[in-house]
């Protein structure tokens, strides 16, 4: 009976010693920064050029204003001939920061063909992009109380509209909205910053993360269900853009998105950005906005 | 081609040998004590100096010409050999009792012929491990644990830490055919891993196979696991049972009939979970438990007949279901049962048919954070062999045989953010699709004694597949050749095809067991494997030592994995999330083993290097395998140091796998747009190395004849402690992102401190 004792008493300690963690920091290895850039043409825009370093994954330096790349030279050229972007900046309202971009001095147009050169520390970076996307109609925007997909539970709006033919074809949703600081986003944006803007109105643009293509659907209609990325009240209006965009901007916005999704999901296996600009992570594209419908929310 | 395979194999084997003035000495090589069938006993004619070995029933075969008289030897490593001198002017049936080294009986005659089937034998990359190590080394928690001794050896890569799991010269786990009594065992651990289902006492063999496959093995890429179990007593009644740390186990054995029939049943239960229980809090619903059953009847109808049926079942329940960020449910188990027929046809060939089912199921939940996961991964398998040997003369024995195999899989998983209702939808196993497929084999194969100094082992396999839309029909041509430099020392090359029709999805993230059981499809292609490899083998000091040295190349075809962000979604279908590439494999192994004295063990030094390549990871570059360990050294040593104590030590030395971790991080700044965040820069896959893992076990054991009332029982205290020097091995390393500053870190979580366990066996 002693030894039986002896063994029970002996397991349990040899359990609590089982259960023990610890937890080591594990080797850093270098890493060799890299520009990245973002340029998407809108016809009828001045384009606008977000240029940032990237930074060792373990580096302190996070915020844009750090990462913001100075000194570089921007040049795009296109019909309007050659167009030397400058750096200029907006306030971000929603984050109550000031953002710094790249920006030029003619609006883009329908059919031109652009490149972009960024010379930055005596290396060029260059792209091209062809504004030749079709462009869409609407035929109606609704709302959805509440739906799941893989992002998890939501209201939704709802957005139909016919495919273009020929295959190939990208598209994302945008809404455009005026806001004010009552105003939550809708995953984890957090709040409107009130003390930044006090009880003023702004406008934001919202940008669907998800890209649909036409691939097995060519010429057929689309239903996208998008979850609103701020919250709204009842009748709370806001105007649907279904964007037509070209093959680099739908590759590089969709390797965010599921690369996103697999940083909240751990069941989801890790995204691997690809360059689509050498030597350099970004996208340098375009997009051609479907008319506006006007939406109102029901609730 | 496949024509001329098959041609060239014919004109190999033209039946040269057919018959002359030649007789056959046959029969069973049993242990004296228990009747168990000694596989692999050793028949050496030292008339002839030629000989042959027991099979998988312990039955053996020679034919040899006419002589007035024979001398005999069997032997068995661990057993007196016996030397017989034999009129042999007829077929002579033999069976032949042997006696475990510590016993002599009147007839036994003690010789210095020991087994040199390593030296001897065409075959390589070919271990039989001994049993009766297995429960002197040390083990987790006290548990004996067959798998973890294929870790230690040549060739052989463990898993993660404290797990079970083996990958075989650069193959993944689902490379591996682990089979008990001919039937497969899909997932043979418990415990995510820490254990296998093998109950060591009711084992009678196991013998690892990584390269120079004959021909009758089949169905996987890198190494089979055949594994034997007891037959059962046949002379008396033994119980057996240990009472350890977190389980306790009852053997019993004995005769229906004693030498006609016998049987084995032995079951294991953990008792974790009612331990546990009283100092977890209530909100706590911690659960966990195992259990693994292992029976066998035999009866031998005839001297030319005999049945057996096994049977295994083993299951895993856990539950986690503590209010935290990660909450898990799991069930999975194997089970098995196999009725086979020994038929003799005569002296020289002997038969086995088994008809053979075996069903898998893996049910998997688990919560973290605000998402969830879901996998159920069912295989239903019902089938039949029938296999013939056939010992035309001591230079020739063939083996040639049928394999078929029903299979049924229902495999779907799920995952996604957990709904506002927290109630996210189970899986109804009922509802998944089955994918029913046939697969079958046929093969022949030979081994042949050329000369005195050459030998070969040549055979071929058809393999075929088929499913509702696709039909696979591969051939196989293996090839071992041996050539002896001397009486202790030679050398040996192989070559290898081998087609796998089924696939396990490896996740890349998951920690917990993910393996999804797919079969081949239009889409999804048979994974295909050629391997070579050459050997130098010798023998020291009257076989006491063994020393091997091989080196191999492994090119692996169709390998498959996940997708980059691929979820799964239970209506969609896997196939679809996959991507196909290849691997490749090579490496040196090295050898030595000291197989008698008082000191007995063994070294194993590996360098190996794995890569994988698929178009569609890693940018089309090549990256390591996630098994990649550059390094493997096991040390193995047991002392007896006198009737009562034995001790043991294990080393064991790798280096770390590959693991992958951004390198870079970016921000993304669209207009305040659901894409800004910071974003990882990866440059390529498993670009990170965990720290070497190495660790120190040592156990100690000491045994006693006891007395119960009237019964004398023999007693063992076995003492042992897990990572002596408590060194924090890598677990698996998680990223953390401060929400804050948002800057990352990384961290590396360890799993098995020191370990230290006692347990208690007895026999009576």
């Amino acid at each position: 009976m002693k030894k039986i004792y002896f063994i029970l008493v002996f397991s349990f300690f040899s359990i609590l010693i089982f259960r023990c963690q610890k937890n080591i920091d594990v080797k850093i290895q270098n890493y060799d920064s890299q520009p990245v850039i973002e340029c998407i043409l809108y016809p009828g825009t001045i384009p606008k050029l977000f240029l940032s370093n990237s930074v060792a994954f373990f580096s302190d330096q996070a915020t844009p204003q750090q990462l913001f790349v100075r000194g570089a030279s921007v040049t795009i050229i296109g019909p309007s001939g050659s167009d030397i972007l400058v750096v200029d900046s907006s306030f971000d309202n929603f984050r109550c920061r000031w953002v710094l971009f790249y920006k030029g001095n003619f609006p883009s147009v329908v059919g031109g063909t652009y490149s972009l050169t960024v010379n930055y520390n005596n290396k060029i970076y260059s792209a091209t992009t062809t504004i030749n996307q079709p462009q869409v109609q609407i035929q109606s925007a609704s709302y959805v109380y509440s739906f799941h997909d893989i992002y998890g539970d939501h209201e939704g709006v709802v957005v139909n509209y016919n495919d273009a033919t020929g295959s190939g074809n990208h598209y994302r949703y945008q809404m455009g909205r005026i806001i004010d600081s009552t105003v939550y986003g809708a995953s984890n944006l957090g709040v409107v910053h009130s003390s930044c803007i006090g009880n003023g109105d702004f406008y934001i643009r919202e940008l669907g993360r998800s890209v649909y293509s036409d691939k097995n659907l060519d010429g057929q209609q689309l239903t996208l269900t998008v979850e609103p990325a701020f919250t709204h009240q009842q009748d709370d209006t806001g105007f649907v853009f279904i964007q037509s965009i070209d093959a680099s901007s739908a590759e590089f916005y969709d390797q965010l998105d599921k690369q996103k999704l697999a940083l909240f999901n751990p069941f989801i296996e890790p995204v691997f950005i690809k360059p689509q600009i050498e030597g350099a992570i970004g996208v340098f594209g375009s997009a051609i906005l479907s008319d506006s419908v006007m939406f109102v929310f029901p609730e | 081609m496949k024509f001329k395979y098959f041609s060239l194999f014919l004109f190999c084997f033209a039946p040269q040998f057919l018959f002359s003035q030649s007789y056959t000495l046959s029969g069973y090589i049993k242990d004296a004590k228990s009747g168990e069938a000694l596989i692999g006993a050793s028949v050496y004619i030292t008339t002839y100096k030629t000989g042959t070995a027991a099979n998988n029933y312990g039955f053996y075969s020679i034919t040899i010409p006419k002589s007035d008289s024979i001398g005999v030897v069997f032997s068995y490593l661990g057993y007196k050999a016996q030397i017989k001198k034999i009129y042999f002017g007829q077929n002579i049936s033999l069976d032949i009792k042997l006696f475990p080294d510590s016993i002599i009986g009147e007839e036994v005659v003690i010789t210095d012929k020991n087994n040199t089937d390593n030296v001897e034998k065409p075959r390589m990359g070919v271990i039989d491990i001994p049993i009766s190590k297995i429960k002197e080394l040390p083990a987790i928690l006290g548990e004996p644990d067959v798998l973890k001794v294929v870790q230690l050896l040549p060739g052989v890569q463990s898993g993660q830490e404290g797990t079970t799991g083996f990958y075989v010269r650069g193959g993944n786990s689902d490379q591996n055919l682990v089979q008990l009594d001919e039937a497969v065992v899909y997932n043979p651990n418990h415990l995510f891993g820490l254990f296998s289902t093998f109950n060591s006492r009711a084992l009678n063999k196991v013998t690892l196979i990584k390269g120079g496959f004959p021909a009758q093995y089949g169905g996987r890429l890198s190494s089979i696991l055949d594994i034997t179990m007891k037959e059962g007593n046949n002379q008396q009644f033994h119980t057996e049972g240990g009472i350890g740390l977190i389980s306790s186990q009852l053997t019993i054995e004995g005769p229906f009939v004693k030498d006609k029939a016998s049987f084995i049943i032995s079951g294991r239960r953990t008792y974790l979970d009612y331990i546990l229980k009283p100092f977890l809090p209530k909100t706590n619903q911690t659960k966990y438990f195992f259990y693994d059953l292992n029976a066998k009847i035999n009866w031998e109808i005839n001297s030319k007949n005999r049945l057996f049926l096994s049977y295994f079942t083993g299951t895993d329940k856990a539950g986690y279901t503590e209010a935290s960020s990660i909450n898990y449910g799991i069930h999975f188990g194997n089970s098995t049962a196999t009725l086979r027929w020994n038929h003799l046809f005569g002296p020289r060939i002997f038969s086995n048919t088994s008809i053979i089912y075996n069903t898998y199921l893996l049910s998997l939940s688990t919560v973290q954070g605000n998402y969830y996961s879901q996998l159920y991964s069912g295989i239903n398998d019902i089938g039949g062999k029938s296999e013939f040997e056939f010992f035309p003369n001591s230079n020739h024995t063939f083996r040639f045989g049928a394999v078929y195999t029903f299979h049924t899989f229902s495999s779907t998983g799920k995952s996604g953010s957990i709904p506002t209702n927290l109630q996210a939808t189970t899986i109804d196993a009922n509802k998944i699709p089955p994918r029913f497929s046939t697969e079958g084999a046929a093969y022949i194969n030979d081994e042949w004694n050329i000369s005195k100094r050459v030998g070969v082992n040549l055979g071929v396999r058809l393999p075929i597949f088929v499913t509702s839309k696709v039909t696979y029909v591969k051939i196989e041509p293996r090839a071992t050749v041996k050539v002896e430099l001397d009486s202790s020392s030679s050398i040996k090359a192989s070559y290898t095809v081998m087609n796998q029709f089924l696939h396990i999805v490896p996740s890349s993230t998951a920690s917990l067991p993910t393996d999804i059981w797919i079969p081949s499809s239009n889409i999804t292609k048979p994974q295909l494997s050629e391997q070579i490899g050459l050997g130098y083998f010798r023998n020291f000091k009257h076989n006491m030592y063994e020393a091997s040295a091989e080196v191999y190349y492994k090119t692996m075809y169709n390998q498959v994995a996940f997708k980059e962000g691929s979820q799964l979604l239970e209506q969609s279908n896997i196939d679809s999330s996959l991507v196909f590439g290849k691997g490749w494999s090579y490496g040196a192994e090295f050898f030595l083993k000291k197989n008698e004295g008082k000191l007995t063990g063994w070294i194993s030094y590996t360098l190996a290097w794995t890569w994988q390549q698929f178009p569609d990871l890693n940018y089309g570059d090549k990256f390591p395998f996630k098994y990649d360990k550059r390094h493997n050294l096991s040390v193995v040593a047991v002392y007896e140091a006198n009737k009562k104590w034995t001790f043991s030590a294990e080393f064991v030395f790798s280096t770390g796998g590959a693991y992958t971790l951004p390198v870079g991080r970016f921000n993304v700044n669209n207009d305040g747009s659901l894409y800004d965040a910071s974003y990882y820069a990866y440059d390529r896959r498993n670009n990170y190395r965990m720290n070497p893992y190495h660790r120190l076990d040592v156990a100690a054991i000491y045994k006693k004849s006891r007395h119960f009332f009237k019964w004398k029982y023999e007693s063992e205290l076995v003492f042992s402690i897990y990572n002596v020097y408590s060194h924090r091995n890598p677990y698996f390393v998680y990223l953390t992102v401060d929400p804050i500053t948002n800057v990352a870190k990384a961290k590396q979580v360890s799993l098995l401190p020191i370990i230290p366990s006692i347990s208690y066996n007895f026999k009576f």
